[in-house]
């Protein structure tokens, strides 16, 4: 099911056999993606499946254990100066001083940046309504969030690296962020990636997807491909159906007498036929959503 | 009552170091005993191995007390605990039971090693007098801790002064009995009176907070003007803090804070000594001077350490620079704090009575440990400190006992030799230190998560 992409020149982002292993336990194995400039991305995962651990190894946080991983066509192990400046990154856990003001924060970063956009950060600021002038310390969560992501856009980066971006937000805040990241992706050459565990989110604003299983890449390709791809497949025989119904790509199945359900990944509209011929059954084949095919591939 | 004993022991259980240190500290204290049983009985020999033993044992069984009242105070400034009902009545008498343990604990072992030693050792008289000195003792100590660093500024910087005053008139204690009782019943008394006043705050106060680091005090920075300047922002993003000066600011203040401490606690070790013609001796105080710019140091470097994360897209530096970043900022920190401190410390050694006590072979020590200590903060990426303050602490105690072994013929060598293996340690880690940073792996070194004492541990 895996979609190994050709780590072209081009890409923004390129994983090759990429694996990492921390105390003996493997954390990530085996990816290989890449992601084309003007995507946006979404990294999906249960808690703990290693979407932090991916996007450590990719920024250069981490050595991978084995692969490559390379961002702007350098290692990301050794990214040099000029790429780090096409990064921002908004981490999991803010990485926000308590005792500053929103704008001491924000001076500080412009400090480090030669190219900082004041009037784009000024403009952001006041539609997301962040207080700037009031200390960190007594932030609301969604505040915080959104402080944390003007400062990964105040040098106008071209890959933009959102981890869990809108889990300490509320419905409300979550949709109108989500609304301001498409308006922040708007640009053809900026690259979005961003992790989540919330299957809405993603289908809201993402064309692409990664779904990482137990550090494993289980998908990396289009969205929609994917709901083309996984279908819930219902057969009704005229007789009773073998427990074995040998057929490819099933990630599920239950059967009962005449009847059998099951979700088949790969799926193509020429198959329909085939099972009705070879088991002797009608069969109806039903489209699921993001969240369906989630729960599926993590059942 | 129950869950009172079982707070109380796990004040000596509950962390690994604190298991470590009983562990030791009972080990150490069996060895004593073997010890002092086959030293020499003459009364002019000095007897090494028993003396370090008990000054091993002592120093182990006192770090448990101080590290059990920084996590009480921790402990009790957690979400959880506050929702869980009548925690803190629990945790407080877990904390009076857990001192009643010790007390009765210590008294047993002072008994055993007493009947041991040729001269006599019950200072206090007997073992009623031994208990009620400990029992008191501990509960004024975590009573102290709690109230001067406590959150009330005044009331801190009031039992401070009261402390010290009363260290400086030591000839008050110096009487078998005060306001005509027994001073054993007196600090007895003493204790259990500030324990009751402490607990009744403690148990009705909406929630303590925690015990102020001194990494949250900082202001901000220049709140006039928001423009600041790259170096300023690499040095704010490593510490936390506006400039290395404050950081350096704050630990010169902690470590004075507690030489004042010390000094005064000198009163609370003339209690422990029926002899009452007992010399001043400032040893201690001056050991906490020289220890002052080897923990800083250590304590600082870490945070650089830990804060290097924050840098590496930012600031647009390889590791190697970033690594040579911290070092420089680490050096620094060193100057500032080793210049006032040991500058102080080589005045008091000249002019403070030390009998008995070699202050120059343990600042000699210090000095040269100072290079370890750094490059050991440095490679302090996940915050383990007291493990790290540990061994400096025991190289620390070591450099005090070994003033007294290099009096000796046999222990001449030592004078030269420690120090130099102490830099060449140093060197050591320094190579360790670049090569570590050089390969940095972030993702290795994440923040431990704050845990409830009461959370249900895995089987």
């Amino acid at each position: 099911m895996k979609h190994n992409g050709d780590a072209g020149d081009s890409s923004v982002i390129s994983l090759s056999e990429l694996g990492k292993v921390i105390g003996g336990k493997a954390i990530l194995s085996n990816i290989s993606a890449n992601i084309e400039p003007g995507s946006i991305v979404g990294l999906l995962g249960k808690n703990g499946a290693g979407k932090t651990s991916l996007i450590d190894v990719l920024l250069g946080f981490s050595p991978p254990t084995s692969g490559s991983s390379r961002v702007f066509g350098e290692s990301s192990f050794d990214l040099p100066a000029a790429t780090k400046r096409r990064i921002g990154f908004v981490p999991q856990q803010d990485e926000l001083l308590d005792s500053l003001t929103g704008a001491q924060q924000l001076a500080l970063n412009a400090a480090l940046h030669p190219a900082w956009n004041d009037a784009l950060i000024a403009r952001l600021a006041r539609e997301w309504e962040v207080p700037l002038d009031r200390r960190i310390q007594v932030l609301s969560g969604g505040e915080r969030q959104k402080l944390a992501t003007l400062l990964a856009l105040g040098h106008e980066p071209d890959l933009l690296v959102l981890d869990e971006p809108a889990s300490s937000l509320d419905p409300v805040a979550r949709r109108q962020f989500l609304r301001e990241l498409l308006e922040i992706a708007e640009s053809p050459t900026r690259t979005v990636l961003f992790s989540t565990h919330i299957v809405s989110d993603l289908e809201r604003v993402a064309s692409k997807l990664w779904i990482i299983r137990d550090g494993r890449l289980a998908w990396a390709g289009d969205l929609d491909a994917l709901k083309e791809s996984v279908v819930r497949v219902t057969l009704l025989a005229r007789d009773a159906l073998p427990a074995h119904l040998g057929i490819d790509g099933a990630v599920s199945q239950r059967s009962d007498g005449r009847r059998a359900q099951l979700v088949l990944t790969g799926w193509q509209d020429e198959r329909q036929r085939e099972l009705a011929d070879r088991l002797g059954a009608d069969v109806t084949v039903e489209r699921l959503g993001l969240e369906e095919i989630f729960l599926e591939l993590h059942s | 009552m129950k869950g009172a004993l079982r707070t109380a022991l796990q004040f000596y259980t509950r962390t690994r170091l604190q298991r470590w240190l009983l562990a030791g500290a009972l080990l150490l204290f069996a060895a004593k005993l073997l010890a002092t049983r086959q030293a020499c009985p003459c009364p002019r020999a000095f007897n090494l191995w028993p003396f370090l033993l008990g000054w091993l044992a002592g120093s182990a069984a006192a770090m448990i007390t101080v590290y059990s009242a920084w996590d009480f105070r921790r402990i009790s400034a957690l979400r959880t605990v506050f929702l869980i009902p009548h925690s803190r009545l629990q945790l407080a008498g877990g904390m009076f039971l857990a001192q009643l343990i010790a007390a009765a604990v210590g008294t047993g072992l002072v008994v055993l090693v007493g009947h041991a030693e040729p001269l006599p050792p019950l200072a206090w008289g007997s073992p009623r007098g031994t208990f009620e000195m400990l029992f008191g003792c501990a509960l004024v100590l975590v009573v102290l801790l709690q109230v001067i660093t406590g959150p009330s500024r005044i009331l801190s910087v009031v039992s401070l002064a009261l402390v010290a005053t009363l260290g400086l008139r030591v000839d008050l204690f110096m009487k078998p009995e005060i306001l005509g009782m027994p001073k054993a019943d007196v600090l007895a008394l003493a204790g259990i009176l500030a324990w009751l006043l402490f607990a009744a705050w403690y148990v009705s106060a909406w929630r303590p907070v925690a015990l102020g680091s001194v990494w949250s005090r900082g202001r901000g920075i220049a709140a006039a003007s928001v423009q600041v300047s790259r170096q300023t922002a690499i040095q704010v993003f490593l510490l936390g803090q506006p400039s290395l000066l404050r950081v350096c600011r704050q630990q010169l203040a902690t470590w004075v804070i507690y030489h004042i401490a010390i000094v005064a606690m000198t009163a609370g070790m003339k209690l422990l000594i029926v002899r009452h013609t007992f010399p001043a001796n400032y040893f201690a105080a001056i050991i906490v001077l020289l220890y002052g710019p080897v923990v800083g140091v250590n304590t600082i470097a870490g945070c650089l350490a830990r804060g290097s994360r924050r840098l590496w897209l930012r600031s647009g530096e390889p590791r190697t620079v970033l690594y040579a970043i911290a070092a420089r900022l680490a050096w620094q920190s060193l100057a500032l704090l080793g210049i006032p401190l040991f500058g102080l410390a080589i005045l008091e050694i000249r002019f403070l009575p030390h009998e008995g006590f070699n202050m120059l072979f343990p600042l000699a020590m210090c000095v040269t440990l100072t290079p370890a200590a750094l490059y050991l903060g440095l490679l302090n990426f996940r915050r383990r400190l007291n493990l790290s303050f540990l061994v400096l602490y025991m190289v620390a105690v070591g450099a005090l006992l070994g003033g007294q072994y290099v009096e000796s013929p046999q222990g001449r060598q030592l004078l030269w030799i420690a120090p130099v293996a102490l830099v060449v340690i140093g060197c050591v880690l320094r190579a360790i230190a670049r090569r570590r940073w050089y390969g940095i792996d972030w993702l290795q070194f994440r923040a431990e998560r704050e845990t409830s004492p009461f959370a249900v541990r895995r089987a």
